[in-house]
C-alpha cells in the first residue's frame, strides 16, 4: 500500500476500521516520495535476528504491569530530563539521533540539572564513528556501534553540527576539549528492567519495525495496520511509558511539527519496540565545564575535604593531591565566589583540578 | 577514612540575609563556661559578638544552624583554635579533628564573612563546629 505520497485517507480509514488507538494526518513526510521517506529508516539489526524475528519477540514479551522497583507511569519530559526534539533530514541516520538522544538526557539526570544546556553531535555519532563503522545515509547502523562511540566520546553539536547528507568526519580544532563520554551500555531485554532504567537513570534507545502507516501518525496510542506493509527499521529514544494504558512513550527524529510535537506513543509489543532496549550506564564526569558560578562552598572537619558547588552541575570535590594543590584551590574558588566571577573549571572524575577564574 | 560529601543545595539568587556590623561586649562568666575548651584547655574568645545574643548553650548532640550570618572571626598562636562568631548564636569553635579541615572550615567562614553570605553548619555535642555550607 506504500503509495508517493502516502494516501493518508485511506490509512485514516483502515485505523477506523480496525479500530485502532490513534490518528493520522497529511505532514511533511506523508508529502515526501516513497524513497525520500524510506532512506529516514536506518535501523539495521546485526547478523542474528531480524527486525521481523525482533517483532515477533516483542510480540510474546511479558509485562508486570504495576509492578514494585518502577511507577506504573512515567514520563521523563515532565522532569525535564528530555532535550530539544530535533530533525535528521533525508539520511537514515536515526540510530545516531535515538542514542544520543538518551546520553543527552542521562547527562541532565547524573548532574540533577533539567535545565543544563547540552547538545551533543549526531554528525560525529554517525558521520565519524558510523563512518567508520562502514555505515552510511543508505545503509543505516545499529546502536550498540553507535554507543560504543559514545564510550570514546562525542563533542558538543556546536564542533560538529548535524548536516543531512553522507560526509566526512569534519571536527572542531579544540575537539579533544569538548567530549562528553559514558561509562558503560546496557542491552535490556526484560520489559520490568527496561521501566526501572527508564525511571531511574534516564531515557532509553530502541529500534522498531516502521510500518507504512506510521508516518502519518499524529496523536494516540500507535499500533500498526501490517496490511500497510514493512517500510524498514527506525531507532528512537523512549523517555516513558504507561502500565495502565500500555504505551511507551518516544522521542522520534522526524522535527516537532510530526506526531506530538515530535513523540508519540506506541503500544507494548507491537512492531518489536520492546525486544530489546538500550540504556546508559553513566557519564564520566571529565571535562571542561565553563562559564560556572560558584553558588556554594563546603568543608567538614576531615583531611582535605572541600567541595564548590557549580552553578549548572552541582557540587564538586576540590583536588586534595597535596595539601599545596587543595588549598590554592580553595582559595580560588573563594576568590571567584566573594567577586561573583564566573569560572571555567576541569574535572577529572568529578573532581577539579584546574580552575580558571 | 571514607570522605563525606554535600547532601544541600543552595537557595535560589539572592536569597539569604545581610547582616551589617555588630558592637563587641565582654561574656559573662556565665556564658564563658558555655563555649567549649578543646584540647589542653585551649583559649577562648571572651567578647560576645552581638550586643543582642548570648552565648548559646551547647546542645547534646547533633545540631543543624541554618540560614546563620558569620559576623566575626576569632583566632590565636594556637593548633587547631579559630573560631566563629554567628549573629544571633554567639562563638562557635571550629572542630579540631585535622589540621587541614580546620583550615579549611576557617577559611570559607571567611569567605563567607567577606560576601555576607548566609551558612548553615553543624555542631556536635562537643560544642564544636564539624561542617559548613555557604551559600
Amino acid at each position: 500500500m506504500a503509495e508517493s505520497p502516502l494516501n493518508v485517507a485511506a490509512i485514516t480509514s483502515r485505523v477506523h476500521v480496525l479500530g485502532l488507538k490513534w490518528l493520522a494526518k497529511d505532514n511533511e513526510l506523508t508529502a515526501l516520495a516513497e524513497p525520500e521517506r524510506h532512506i529516514r529508516l536506518g535501523a539495521t539489526p546485526p547478523a542474528g535476528k531480524t527486525l521481523a524475528e525482533r517483532e515477533a519477540a516483542a510480540a510474546v514479551q511479558a509485562h508486570a504491569l504495576a509492578a514494585a522497583g518502577y511507577p506504573a507511569a512515567y514520563d521523563a519530559r515532565t522532569k525535564g530530563w528530555v532535550t530539544p526534539v530535533e530533525d535528521q533530514g533525508g539520511c537514515g541516520s536515526c540510530v545516531a539521533f535515538g542514542t544520543t538522544a538518551a546520553v543527552e538526557s542521562a547527562v541532565r539526570v547524573a548532574n540533577n540539572n533539567p535545565n543544563l544546556a547540552v547538545d551533543l553531535s549526531e554528525a560525529q555519532v554517525f558521520y565519524c564513528y558510523g563512518k567508520a563503522a562502514g555505515a552510511t545515509c543508505g545503509t543505516g547502523w545499529w546502536p550498540d556501534g553507535a554507543l560504543n562511540g559514545f564510550k570514546t566520546g562525542v563533542v558538543d553539536a556546536a564542533c560538529f553540527p548535524y548536516t543531512a547528507g553522507d560526509q566526512n568526519c569534519n571536527l572542531c580544532g579544540n575537539w579533544k576539549d569538548r567530549l562528553t563520554a559514558i561509562t558503560g551500555w546496557t542491552a535490556i531485554t526484560n520489559t520490568s528492567a527496561m521501566k526501572t532504567q527508564i525511571s531511574s537513570k534516564g531515557p532509553v534507545s530502541a529500534c522498531f519495525t516502521v510500518y507504512n502507516d506510521f508516518f502519518a501518525y499524529s496523536t494516540g496510542i500507535y499500533s500498526p495496520d501490517v496490511q500497510s506493509g514493512v517500510a524498514g527499521g527506525h531507532c528512537v529514544c523512549v523517555v516513558g511509558y504507561n502500565d495502565a494504558e500500555k504505551y511507551w512513550i518516544c522521542k522520534n527524529s522526524w522535527g516537532a511539527n510530526w506526531g506530538e510535537s515530535g513523540f508519540f506513543c506506541i503500544a507494548y509489543n507491537v512492531c518489536g519496540i520492546d525486544s530489546e532496549m538500550w540504556g546508559i550506564n553513566g557519564i564520566v564526569d571529565t571535562g571542561w565545564r565553563n562559564n560556572q558560578v560558584i553558588r556554594g562552598l563546603w568543608a567538614i572537619d576531615q583531611d582535605f575535604n572541600a567541595w564548590a558547588y557549580l552553578s549548572d552541575y552541582g557540587w564538586k570535590k576540590l583536588s586534595n593531591n597535596s595539601d599545596n594543590i587543595f588549598y590554592d584551590m580553595l582559595t580560588q574558588v573563594m576568590a571567584a565566589k566573594a567577586a561573583g566571577h564566573a569560572v571555567s573549571v576541569h574535572l577529572t572524575n568529578g573532581v577539579i583540578d584546574q580552575i580558571y577564574s | 577514612m571514607t570522605d563525606t560529601a554535600p547532601t544541600h543545595v543552595p537557595p535560589p539568587a539572592g536569597v539569604g540575609i545581610h547582616v551589617q556590623s555588630l558592637s563587641l561586649q565582654v561574656l559573662s562568666t556565665d556564658e564563658l563556661k558555655l563555649l567549649p575548651a578543646g584540647p589542653g584547655k585551649q583559649a577562648m574568645p571572651a567578647h560576645s559578638v552581638t550586643g543582642v545574643a548570648k552565648q548559646a548553650a551547647v546542645a547534646a548532640g547533633t545540631t543543624w544552624q541554618s540560614q546563620k550570618n558569620i559576623v566575626n572571626q576569632w583566632t590565636i598562636n594556637q593548633d587547631r583554635n579559630s573560631w566563629i562568631g554567628v549573629a544571633g548564636i554567639g562563638w562557635q569553635k571550629l572542630s579540631t579533628a585535622s589540621d587541614s579541615g580546620c583550615v579549611a572550615l576557617s577559611m570559607i567562614s571567611g569567605n563567607a564573612l567577606i560576601t555576607k553570605a548566609s551558612v548553615s553548619y553543624r555542631t556536635e555535642a562537643d560544642g564544636m563546629v564539624h561542617e559548613i555550607y555557604v551559600f
